[in-house]
Protein backbone atom coordinates (compact mmCIF):
# COMPACT_ATOMS: atom_id res chain seq x y z
CA UNK A 1 0.00 0.00 0.00
CA UNK A 2 2.89 2.32 0.86
CA UNK A 3 4.60 1.42 -2.40
CA UNK A 4 1.36 2.14 -4.25
CA UNK A 5 1.07 5.56 -2.61
CA UNK A 6 4.67 6.36 -3.52
CA UNK A 7 3.97 5.35 -7.07
CA UNK A 8 0.85 7.50 -7.14
CA UNK A 9 2.82 10.47 -5.86
CA UNK A 10 5.34 9.93 -8.65
CA UNK A 11 2.52 9.82 -11.18
CA UNK A 12 1.13 13.11 -9.89
CA UNK A 13 4.57 14.74 -9.87
CA UNK A 14 5.32 13.68 -13.43
CA UNK A 15 1.91 14.86 -14.61
CA UNK A 16 2.45 18.22 -12.89
CA UNK A 17 5.85 18.56 -14.55
CA UNK A 18 4.26 17.85 -17.92
CA UNK A 19 1.53 20.44 -17.33
CA UNK A 20 4.00 23.07 -16.10
CA UNK A 21 6.28 22.49 -19.09
CA UNK A 22 3.29 22.81 -21.39
CA UNK A 23 2.04 26.00 -19.71
CA UNK A 24 5.50 27.57 -19.85
CA UNK A 25 5.72 26.70 -23.53
CA UNK A 26 2.27 28.11 -24.29
CA UNK A 27 2.65 31.24 -22.19
CA UNK A 28 5.97 31.90 -23.94
CA UNK A 29 4.09 32.58 -27.14
CA UNK A 30 1.28 34.51 -25.46
CA UNK A 31 -1.19 31.74 -26.22
CA UNK A 32 -2.63 31.37 -22.71
CA UNK A 33 -4.27 34.80 -22.91
CA UNK A 34 -5.74 34.05 -26.34
CA UNK A 35 -7.19 30.79 -25.07
CA UNK A 36 -8.72 32.04 -21.85
CA UNK A 37 -10.34 35.32 -22.92
CA UNK A 38 -14.06 34.66 -23.20
CA UNK A 39 -15.86 36.18 -26.20
CA UNK A 40 -19.41 36.21 -27.43
CA UNK A 41 -19.06 34.58 -30.86
CA UNK A 42 -21.71 35.42 -33.44
CA UNK A 43 -22.75 32.82 -36.02
CA UNK A 44 -20.93 34.64 -38.80
CA UNK A 45 -17.75 34.57 -36.71
CA UNK A 46 -17.60 30.77 -36.58
CA UNK A 47 -15.43 30.32 -39.65
CA UNK A 48 -12.46 29.08 -37.63
CA UNK A 49 -14.59 26.98 -35.27
CA UNK A 50 -16.21 25.28 -38.24
CA UNK A 51 -12.93 23.97 -39.56
CA UNK A 52 -12.37 20.25 -39.33
CA UNK A 53 -9.26 20.79 -37.24
CA UNK A 54 -11.41 22.40 -34.51
CA UNK A 55 -13.81 19.47 -34.12
CA UNK A 56 -13.81 16.73 -31.45
CA UNK A 57 -12.20 14.54 -32.69
CA UNK A 58 -10.22 16.12 -35.50
CA UNK A 59 -9.62 12.78 -37.23
CA UNK A 60 -12.13 10.01 -36.57
CA UNK A 61 -9.96 7.31 -38.14
CA UNK A 62 -7.02 8.19 -35.93
CA UNK A 63 -9.21 8.50 -32.84
CA UNK A 64 -10.74 5.07 -33.46
CA UNK A 65 -7.33 3.44 -33.94
CA UNK A 66 -5.94 5.17 -30.85
CA UNK A 67 -8.85 3.96 -28.76
CA UNK A 68 -8.19 0.38 -29.80
CA UNK A 69 -4.42 0.58 -29.20
CA UNK A 70 -4.56 2.23 -25.80
CA UNK A 71 -7.55 0.16 -24.65
CA UNK A 72 -5.50 -2.95 -25.44
CA UNK A 73 -2.27 -1.81 -23.79
CA UNK A 74 -3.43 0.17 -20.75
CA UNK A 75 -5.83 -0.51 -17.87
CA UNK A 76 -7.80 2.72 -18.42
CA UNK A 77 -10.36 3.44 -21.09
CA UNK A 78 -13.25 5.73 -21.99
CA UNK A 79 -13.99 9.39 -21.57
CA UNK A 80 -14.67 10.40 -25.15
CA UNK A 81 -18.01 8.77 -25.85
CA UNK A 82 -20.15 5.68 -25.48
CA UNK A 83 -20.87 2.78 -27.81
CA UNK A 84 -18.74 0.58 -30.02
CA UNK A 85 -17.65 -3.02 -29.62
CA UNK A 86 -15.20 -4.66 -27.26
CA UNK A 87 -12.28 -6.93 -28.00
CA UNK A 88 -10.12 -9.54 -26.32
CA UNK A 89 -6.91 -7.86 -27.33
CA UNK A 90 -3.45 -8.84 -26.17
CA UNK B 1 -15.95 26.40 -55.99
CA UNK B 2 -17.90 23.63 -54.37
CA UNK B 3 -15.51 23.54 -51.47
CA UNK B 4 -15.77 27.31 -50.98
CA UNK B 5 -19.55 27.03 -50.80
CA UNK B 6 -19.16 24.27 -48.25
CA UNK B 7 -16.92 26.38 -46.11
CA UNK B 8 -19.26 29.35 -46.29
CA UNK B 9 -22.27 27.29 -45.31
CA UNK B 10 -20.34 25.72 -42.48
CA UNK B 11 -19.01 29.05 -41.36
CA UNK B 12 -22.43 30.58 -41.00
CA UNK B 13 -24.53 27.67 -39.89
CA UNK B 14 -22.44 24.98 -38.34
CA UNK B 15 -22.48 24.02 -34.70
CA UNK B 16 -19.79 22.86 -32.35
CA UNK B 17 -19.77 19.43 -33.80
CA UNK B 18 -19.25 18.55 -37.42
CA UNK B 19 -21.71 15.70 -36.95
CA UNK B 20 -24.66 18.02 -36.55
CA UNK B 21 -24.25 20.45 -39.36
CA UNK B 22 -27.35 20.30 -41.48
CA UNK B 23 -25.64 22.79 -43.72
CA UNK B 24 -23.23 20.07 -44.71
CA UNK B 25 -26.11 18.32 -46.41
CA UNK B 26 -26.30 21.12 -48.93
CA UNK B 27 -23.20 19.87 -50.65
CA UNK B 28 -21.63 17.03 -48.66
CA UNK B 29 -24.29 14.40 -49.08
CA UNK B 30 -21.77 11.63 -48.50
CA UNK B 31 -18.47 11.24 -46.75
CA UNK B 32 -16.26 8.19 -47.03
CA UNK B 33 -13.14 7.42 -45.04
CA UNK B 34 -10.70 4.56 -45.34
CA UNK B 35 -7.73 3.83 -43.16
CA UNK B 36 -4.94 1.30 -42.78
CA UNK B 37 -3.10 0.89 -39.48
CA UNK B 38 0.06 -1.08 -38.85
CA UNK B 39 0.97 -1.59 -35.20
CA UNK B 40 4.16 -3.46 -34.49
CA UNK B 41 5.72 -4.23 -31.12
CA UNK B 42 9.38 -5.02 -30.73
CA UNK B 43 9.48 -8.83 -31.24
CA UNK B 44 5.92 -9.22 -29.94
CA UNK B 45 2.46 -8.34 -31.25
CA UNK B 46 1.72 -7.15 -34.80
CA UNK B 47 -1.68 -5.77 -35.78
CA UNK B 48 -2.91 -4.81 -39.23
CA UNK B 49 -6.19 -2.93 -39.18
CA UNK B 50 -8.45 -1.79 -42.00
CA UNK B 51 -11.22 0.71 -41.27
CA UNK B 52 -13.89 1.78 -43.75
CA UNK B 53 -16.58 4.33 -42.99
CA UNK B 54 -19.39 5.86 -45.04
CA UNK B 55 -21.67 8.63 -43.83
CA UNK B 56 -24.67 9.87 -45.74
CA UNK B 57 -27.57 12.26 -45.31
CA UNK B 58 -30.57 10.04 -45.89
CA UNK B 59 -32.94 12.97 -45.43
CA UNK B 60 -32.57 16.59 -44.42
CA UNK B 61 -33.00 15.46 -40.78
CA UNK B 62 -31.26 12.09 -40.74
CA UNK B 63 -27.66 11.01 -41.07
CA UNK B 64 -26.57 7.39 -41.27
CA UNK B 65 -23.03 6.09 -40.81
CA UNK B 66 -21.71 2.59 -41.28
CA UNK B 67 -18.23 1.57 -40.18
CA UNK B 68 -16.56 -1.74 -40.89
CA UNK B 69 -13.30 -2.80 -39.27
CA UNK B 70 -11.07 -5.76 -40.00
CA UNK B 71 -8.15 -6.62 -37.71
CA UNK B 72 -5.46 -9.20 -38.17
CA UNK B 73 -3.39 -9.82 -35.03
CA UNK B 74 -0.43 -12.13 -34.54
CA UNK B 75 2.84 -12.50 -32.67
CA UNK B 76 3.76 -13.28 -29.13
CA UNK B 77 2.38 -11.90 -25.88
CA UNK B 78 3.36 -12.44 -22.22
CA UNK B 79 1.39 -15.19 -20.49
CA UNK B 80 1.99 -13.82 -17.00
CA UNK B 81 4.45 -16.55 -16.02
CA UNK B 82 7.92 -15.65 -14.78
CA UNK B 83 10.82 -16.08 -17.16
CA UNK B 84 11.86 -19.49 -15.88
CA UNK B 85 8.34 -20.83 -16.53
CA UNK B 86 7.98 -24.52 -17.22
CA UNK B 87 7.44 -24.93 -20.98
CA UNK B 88 5.12 -27.86 -20.42
CA UNK B 89 2.52 -25.81 -18.62
CA UNK B 90 2.54 -22.42 -20.36
CA UNK B 91 -0.76 -21.58 -22.01
CA UNK B 92 -1.58 -19.71 -25.17
CA UNK B 93 -2.85 -16.19 -25.60
CA UNK B 94 -5.98 -14.69 -27.13
CA UNK B 95 -6.42 -16.67 -30.31
CA UNK B 96 -3.46 -18.86 -29.44
CA UNK B 97 -3.16 -22.58 -29.27
CA UNK B 98 0.00 -23.53 -27.48
CA UNK B 99 3.01 -22.66 -25.45
CA UNK B 100 6.33 -21.20 -26.39
CA UNK B 101 9.13 -20.02 -24.18
CA UNK B 102 10.18 -21.87 -21.11
CA UNK B 103 13.54 -22.74 -19.68
CA UNK B 104 15.49 -19.54 -19.31
CA UNK B 105 13.58 -17.88 -22.18
CA UNK B 106 10.78 -15.44 -21.64
CA UNK B 107 7.33 -17.04 -21.36
CA UNK B 108 5.68 -15.65 -24.43
CA UNK B 109 2.70 -17.31 -26.09
CA UNK B 110 2.25 -17.21 -29.85
CA UNK B 111 -1.20 -16.23 -31.09
CA UNK B 112 -3.00 -15.47 -34.29
CA UNK B 113 -6.44 -13.89 -34.36
CA UNK B 114 -8.77 -11.92 -36.60
CA UNK B 115 -11.53 -9.52 -35.69
CA UNK B 116 -14.42 -8.13 -37.70
CA UNK B 117 -16.47 -5.26 -36.32
CA UNK B 118 -19.47 -3.46 -37.78
CA UNK B 119 -21.03 -0.32 -36.32
CA UNK B 120 -24.17 1.48 -37.45
CA UNK B 121 -24.95 4.99 -36.41
CA UNK B 122 -28.15 6.96 -36.98
CA UNK B 123 -28.53 10.60 -36.11
CA UNK B 124 -31.87 12.39 -36.19
CA UNK B 125 -32.21 16.14 -35.89
CA UNK B 126 -35.40 16.89 -33.97
CA UNK B 127 -34.99 20.62 -34.25
CA UNK B 128 -32.33 23.24 -34.84
CA UNK B 129 -30.71 22.70 -31.43
CA UNK B 130 -31.56 19.12 -30.51
CA UNK B 131 -30.54 15.81 -32.02
CA UNK B 132 -30.44 12.17 -31.00
CA UNK B 133 -27.86 9.61 -31.98
CA UNK B 134 -28.49 5.85 -32.03
CA UNK B 135 -25.61 3.40 -32.34
CA UNK B 136 -25.36 -0.36 -32.64
CA UNK B 137 -22.12 -2.32 -32.90
CA UNK B 138 -21.11 -5.94 -33.31
CA UNK B 139 -17.66 -7.50 -33.27
CA UNK B 140 -16.44 -11.06 -33.40
CA UNK B 141 -13.07 -12.79 -32.96
CA UNK B 142 -12.01 -16.40 -32.66
CA UNK B 143 -12.49 -16.17 -28.89
CA UNK B 144 -14.70 -13.14 -28.30
CA UNK B 145 -18.12 -11.82 -29.34
CA UNK B 146 -19.42 -8.38 -28.46
CA UNK B 147 -22.74 -6.66 -29.03
CA UNK B 148 -23.51 -3.10 -27.99
CA UNK B 149 -26.19 -0.43 -28.29
CA UNK B 150 -25.91 3.24 -27.40
CA UNK B 151 -28.13 6.32 -27.32
CA UNK B 152 -26.80 9.87 -27.13
CA UNK B 153 -28.74 13.14 -26.87
CA UNK B 154 -27.20 16.47 -27.89
CA UNK B 155 -28.81 19.75 -26.91
CA UNK B 156 -27.42 23.15 -27.86
CA UNK B 157 -28.16 26.54 -26.42
CA UNK B 158 -30.10 29.05 -28.50
CA UNK B 159 -26.90 30.80 -29.52
CA UNK B 160 -25.44 27.41 -30.45
CA UNK B 161 -22.26 28.20 -28.59
CA UNK B 162 -22.67 25.50 -25.95
CA UNK B 163 -23.69 21.89 -26.39
CA UNK B 164 -24.78 19.46 -23.68
CA UNK B 165 -24.46 15.74 -24.27
CA UNK B 166 -25.75 12.76 -22.34
CA UNK B 167 -25.31 9.20 -23.49
CA UNK B 168 -25.78 5.61 -22.36
CA UNK B 169 -24.50 2.33 -23.77
CA UNK B 170 -25.03 -1.32 -22.95
CA UNK B 171 -22.53 -3.95 -24.06
CA UNK B 172 -22.80 -7.73 -23.89
CA UNK B 173 -19.58 -9.74 -24.32
CA UNK B 174 -18.96 -13.46 -24.60
CA UNK B 175 -15.44 -14.80 -23.99
CA UNK B 176 -13.95 -18.24 -24.51
CA UNK B 177 -10.66 -19.90 -25.42
CA UNK B 178 -9.97 -20.42 -29.09
CA UNK B 179 -10.77 -23.94 -30.21
CA UNK B 180 -13.28 -24.51 -27.41
CA UNK B 181 -16.28 -22.85 -25.79
CA UNK B 182 -14.79 -22.84 -22.32
CA UNK B 183 -12.78 -20.69 -19.95
CA UNK B 184 -10.41 -21.92 -17.24
CA UNK B 185 -11.57 -22.05 -13.65
CA UNK B 186 -10.11 -18.85 -12.12
CA UNK B 187 -7.25 -19.48 -9.69
CA UNK B 188 -7.11 -23.16 -10.58
CA UNK B 189 -3.88 -25.06 -11.15
CA UNK B 190 -2.97 -25.10 -14.86
CA UNK B 191 -1.99 -28.79 -14.72
CA UNK B 192 -5.42 -29.72 -13.32
CA UNK B 193 -7.20 -28.62 -16.54
CA UNK B 194 -10.31 -27.34 -14.82
CA UNK B 195 -12.60 -25.54 -17.23
CA UNK B 196 -16.07 -24.09 -17.14
CA UNK B 197 -18.43 -22.54 -19.68
CA UNK B 198 -18.21 -19.45 -21.82
CA UNK B 199 -17.61 -16.24 -19.92
CA UNK B 200 -20.31 -13.57 -20.13
CA UNK B 201 -20.11 -9.92 -19.24
CA UNK B 202 -22.59 -7.05 -19.30
CA UNK B 203 -21.38 -3.45 -19.18
CA UNK B 204 -23.26 -0.20 -18.83
CA UNK B 205 -21.57 3.09 -19.67
CA UNK B 206 -22.88 6.58 -19.06
CA UNK B 207 -21.43 9.88 -20.23
CA UNK B 208 -22.35 13.52 -19.65
CA UNK B 209 -20.51 16.27 -21.43
CA UNK B 210 -20.47 19.92 -22.29
CA UNK B 211 -18.72 21.55 -25.24
CA UNK B 212 -18.49 25.30 -25.28
CA UNK B 213 -17.04 28.05 -27.43
CA UNK B 214 -14.57 30.13 -25.41
CA UNK B 215 -13.84 32.59 -28.20
CA UNK B 216 -13.47 32.74 -31.97
CA UNK B 217 -10.37 30.59 -31.82
CA UNK B 218 -11.01 28.29 -28.89
CA UNK B 219 -13.46 25.53 -28.09
CA UNK B 220 -13.41 23.31 -24.99
CA UNK B 221 -15.07 20.04 -24.04
CA UNK B 222 -15.57 18.40 -20.64
CA UNK B 223 -16.85 14.86 -20.16
CA UNK B 224 -17.77 12.82 -17.11
CA UNK B 225 -17.94 9.10 -17.72
CA UNK B 226 -19.12 6.26 -15.52
CA UNK B 227 -19.10 2.56 -16.31
CA UNK B 228 -20.14 -0.58 -14.50
CA UNK B 229 -19.28 -4.05 -15.78
CA UNK B 230 -20.49 -7.32 -14.29
CA UNK B 231 -19.56 -10.87 -15.19
CA UNK B 232 -16.45 -12.57 -16.47
CA UNK B 233 -13.59 -10.03 -16.24
CA UNK B 234 -10.72 -12.53 -16.25
CA UNK B 235 -8.39 -13.14 -19.20
CA UNK B 236 -8.82 -16.84 -20.06
CA UNK B 237 -5.23 -17.13 -21.29
CA UNK B 238 -3.33 -15.40 -18.52
CA UNK B 239 -1.58 -17.35 -15.80
CA UNK B 240 0.75 -16.59 -12.91
CA UNK B 241 3.69 -18.43 -11.41
CA UNK B 242 3.96 -19.85 -7.93
CA UNK B 243 7.56 -19.22 -6.93
CA UNK B 244 9.66 -20.17 -3.93
CA UNK B 245 11.46 -17.64 -1.73
CA UNK B 246 14.28 -17.53 -4.31
CA UNK B 247 11.88 -16.60 -7.12
CA UNK B 248 12.10 -20.00 -8.78
CA UNK B 249 8.82 -21.14 -10.25
CA UNK B 250 7.48 -24.47 -9.09
CA UNK B 251 3.87 -24.32 -10.31
CA UNK B 252 1.44 -22.27 -12.42
CA UNK B 253 -2.16 -21.17 -11.85
CA UNK B 254 -4.79 -19.45 -13.98
CA UNK B 255 -5.41 -15.86 -13.01
CA UNK B 256 -8.67 -14.69 -11.39
CA UNK B 257 -10.13 -11.16 -11.36
CA UNK B 258 -13.16 -9.66 -9.60
CA UNK B 259 -16.49 -10.21 -11.33
CA UNK B 260 -17.33 -6.52 -11.42
CA UNK B 261 -15.58 -3.29 -12.23
CA UNK B 262 -16.73 0.28 -11.67
CA UNK B 263 -14.90 2.90 -13.72
CA UNK B 264 -15.10 6.66 -13.85
CA UNK B 265 -13.21 9.36 -15.71
CA UNK B 266 -13.05 13.11 -16.16
CA UNK B 267 -11.87 14.32 -19.53
CA UNK B 268 -11.08 17.85 -20.67
CA UNK B 269 -10.20 18.78 -24.24
CA UNK B 270 -9.22 22.06 -25.78
CA UNK B 271 -8.87 23.05 -29.43
CA UNK B 272 -7.31 26.39 -30.23
CA UNK B 273 -6.11 28.15 -33.34
CA UNK B 274 -3.16 30.41 -32.62
CA UNK B 275 -2.89 34.05 -33.62
CA UNK B 276 -0.76 34.95 -35.40
CA UNK B 277 0.28 31.82 -37.22
CA UNK B 278 -3.10 30.09 -37.50
CA UNK B 279 -1.66 26.85 -36.22
CA UNK B 280 -3.73 24.47 -34.09
CA UNK B 281 -3.29 23.35 -30.52
CA UNK B 282 -5.08 20.18 -29.44
CA UNK B 283 -4.78 19.46 -25.76
CA UNK B 284 -6.53 16.70 -23.83
CA UNK B 285 -6.32 15.50 -20.25
CA UNK B 286 -8.09 12.56 -18.62
CA UNK B 287 -8.19 11.42 -15.03
CA UNK B 288 -9.35 7.84 -14.64
CA UNK B 289 -10.12 5.71 -11.60
CA UNK B 290 -11.79 2.38 -10.88
CA UNK B 291 -12.59 0.12 -7.96
CA UNK B 292 -9.69 -2.16 -8.86
CA UNK B 293 -7.55 0.68 -7.52
CA UNK B 294 -6.23 1.65 -10.94
CA UNK B 295 -5.77 5.40 -11.22
CA UNK B 296 -4.32 7.10 -14.24
CA UNK B 297 -3.45 10.42 -15.80
CA UNK B 298 -3.37 10.92 -19.56
CA UNK B 299 -2.06 14.04 -21.28
CA UNK B 300 -2.23 14.31 -25.03
CA UNK B 301 -0.80 17.29 -26.88
CA UNK B 302 -0.86 17.86 -30.63
CA UNK B 303 0.42 20.97 -32.34
CA UNK B 304 -0.62 21.38 -35.95
CA UNK B 305 1.54 23.56 -38.19
CA UNK B 306 -0.57 24.69 -41.14
CA UNK B 307 1.47 25.50 -44.25
CA UNK B 308 0.62 27.95 -47.01
CA UNK B 309 -0.22 25.12 -49.44
CA UNK B 310 -2.80 23.78 -46.91
CA UNK B 311 -0.62 20.81 -46.00
CA UNK B 312 -0.04 20.38 -42.29
CA UNK B 313 2.43 18.72 -39.97
CA UNK B 314 1.15 17.71 -36.55
CA UNK B 315 3.68 16.53 -33.94
CA UNK B 316 2.16 14.70 -31.00
CA UNK B 317 3.24 13.83 -27.49
CA UNK B 318 1.09 11.64 -25.25
CA UNK B 319 1.97 10.80 -21.67
CA UNK B 320 0.17 8.14 -19.65
CA UNK B 321 0.78 6.90 -16.12
CA UNK B 322 -1.23 4.39 -14.08
CA UNK B 323 -1.10 2.75 -10.69
CA UNK B 324 -1.45 -1.01 -10.50
CA UNK B 325 -4.62 -2.94 -9.77
CA UNK B 326 -4.84 -3.98 -6.13
CA UNK B 327 -4.74 -7.69 -7.03
CA UNK B 328 -1.81 -7.42 -9.44
CA UNK B 329 1.25 -9.47 -8.52
CA UNK B 330 4.07 -10.53 -10.78
CA UNK B 331 4.05 -13.95 -9.07
CA UNK B 332 2.87 -15.62 -5.87
CA UNK B 333 5.49 -16.61 -3.32
CA UNK B 334 4.97 -19.88 -1.42
CA UNK B 335 7.23 -22.63 -0.08
CA UNK B 336 7.82 -25.38 -2.61
CA UNK B 337 5.83 -27.98 -0.75
CA UNK B 338 2.65 -29.29 -2.44
CA UNK B 339 1.41 -30.59 0.90
CA UNK B 340 1.10 -27.11 2.36
CA UNK B 341 -1.99 -25.02 1.55
CA UNK B 342 -1.25 -22.15 -0.84
CA UNK B 343 -3.60 -19.59 0.74
CA UNK B 344 -4.03 -17.74 -2.53
CA UNK B 345 -5.74 -14.35 -2.33
CA UNK B 346 -9.31 -14.02 -3.62
CA UNK B 347 -8.08 -12.40 -6.84
CA UNK B 348 -4.70 -12.41 -8.52
CA UNK B 349 -3.44 -11.44 -11.95
CA UNK B 350 0.07 -11.07 -13.37
CA UNK B 351 -1.18 -9.32 -16.54
CA UNK B 352 1.46 -6.64 -17.22
CA UNK B 353 -1.26 -4.18 -18.29
CA UNK B 354 -2.51 -4.05 -14.69
CA UNK B 355 0.94 -3.14 -13.32
CA UNK B 356 2.27 0.32 -12.37
CA UNK B 357 3.00 1.83 -15.75
CA UNK B 358 4.41 4.87 -17.52
CA UNK B 359 3.89 5.26 -21.23
CA UNK B 360 5.06 7.90 -23.70
CA UNK B 361 3.86 8.07 -27.29
CA UNK B 362 5.41 10.55 -29.70
CA UNK B 363 5.31 11.10 -33.42
CA UNK B 364 3.68 13.18 -36.10
CA UNK B 365 0.91 13.28 -38.69
CA UNK B 366 1.28 14.81 -42.12
CA UNK B 367 -1.91 15.90 -43.89
CA UNK B 368 -2.43 16.70 -47.55
CA UNK B 369 -5.77 18.12 -48.70
CA UNK B 370 -6.81 17.78 -52.33
CA UNK B 371 -8.91 20.10 -54.45
CA UNK B 372 -11.75 17.63 -54.87
CA UNK B 373 -12.72 17.75 -51.18
CA UNK B 374 -10.50 14.86 -50.26
CA UNK B 375 -7.52 14.53 -47.96
CA UNK B 376 -4.73 12.11 -47.12
CA UNK B 377 -3.30 11.79 -43.60
CA UNK B 378 -0.23 9.78 -42.69
CA UNK B 379 1.04 9.31 -39.17
CA UNK B 380 4.06 7.67 -37.66
CA UNK B 381 4.38 7.27 -33.89
CA UNK B 382 6.46 5.39 -31.40
CA UNK B 383 5.11 4.13 -28.08
CA UNK B 384 7.34 3.25 -25.15
CA UNK B 385 5.85 1.63 -22.04
CA UNK B 386 7.64 0.92 -18.79
CA UNK B 387 6.34 -1.38 -16.06
CA UNK B 388 7.50 -1.44 -12.45
CA UNK B 389 7.00 -5.07 -11.47
CA UNK B 390 6.26 -7.09 -14.59
CA UNK B 391 8.48 -9.82 -15.91
CA UNK B 392 8.69 -7.82 -19.13
CA UNK B 393 9.50 -4.35 -17.89
CA UNK B 394 9.15 -2.59 -21.26
CA UNK B 395 7.00 -2.67 -24.36
CA UNK B 396 7.89 -0.64 -27.43
CA UNK B 397 5.73 -0.28 -30.51
CA UNK B 398 5.70 1.48 -33.85
CA UNK B 399 2.40 2.87 -35.09
CA UNK B 400 1.86 3.70 -38.75
CA UNK B 401 -1.49 4.82 -40.14
CA UNK B 402 -2.58 6.16 -43.49
CA UNK B 403 -6.11 7.50 -44.00
CA UNK B 404 -7.97 8.89 -46.97
CA UNK B 405 -11.22 10.83 -46.77
CA UNK B 406 -13.51 12.10 -49.49
CA UNK B 407 -16.65 14.18 -49.32
CA UNK B 408 -19.15 14.12 -52.19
Amino acid sequence: MVANNNKYTTVIRMSRLFIIALLVCLSGCGTIRNITVKEDVKPWQKDILAQRSMQFPQDKMQAYADEHIFFSKEASTGGSGVGGGGCGCN
Amino acid sequence: MKSIRNKLSLATCSLLSAGNAAAEAIENAWEVDGSYLHYSEDERVTVNKLIGSAKGFVSNKDTATIQVVFDSMSGATPTGAVKNANPLTSTGASGGTGPTGGGTAAPLAEFDDTRVAVALDWQHEHNRTFNMNYNGAFSVENDWRSLSAAVTANKETKSRSTKFTVGAAVTYDEIWRKGSTTTPEPLSRVADNLFRGTGERTSTDLIAGIATVINRRTVAQFNLAYGLANGYMTDPYKIFSIVDENGIEWDQYYEGRPDSRMRYSITAKLNHQTFPGNNNIHLAYRYYGDDWDVKSHTLDYKHRFNFANSHYLEPRLRYYAQTKAEFYQNSFVAPNNPNLPLNLPQYLSADYRLDDMNSVTGGFTYGIPFRNDADLRTRLEYMSQKFDNSEFDTNKALIFQISYGKRF
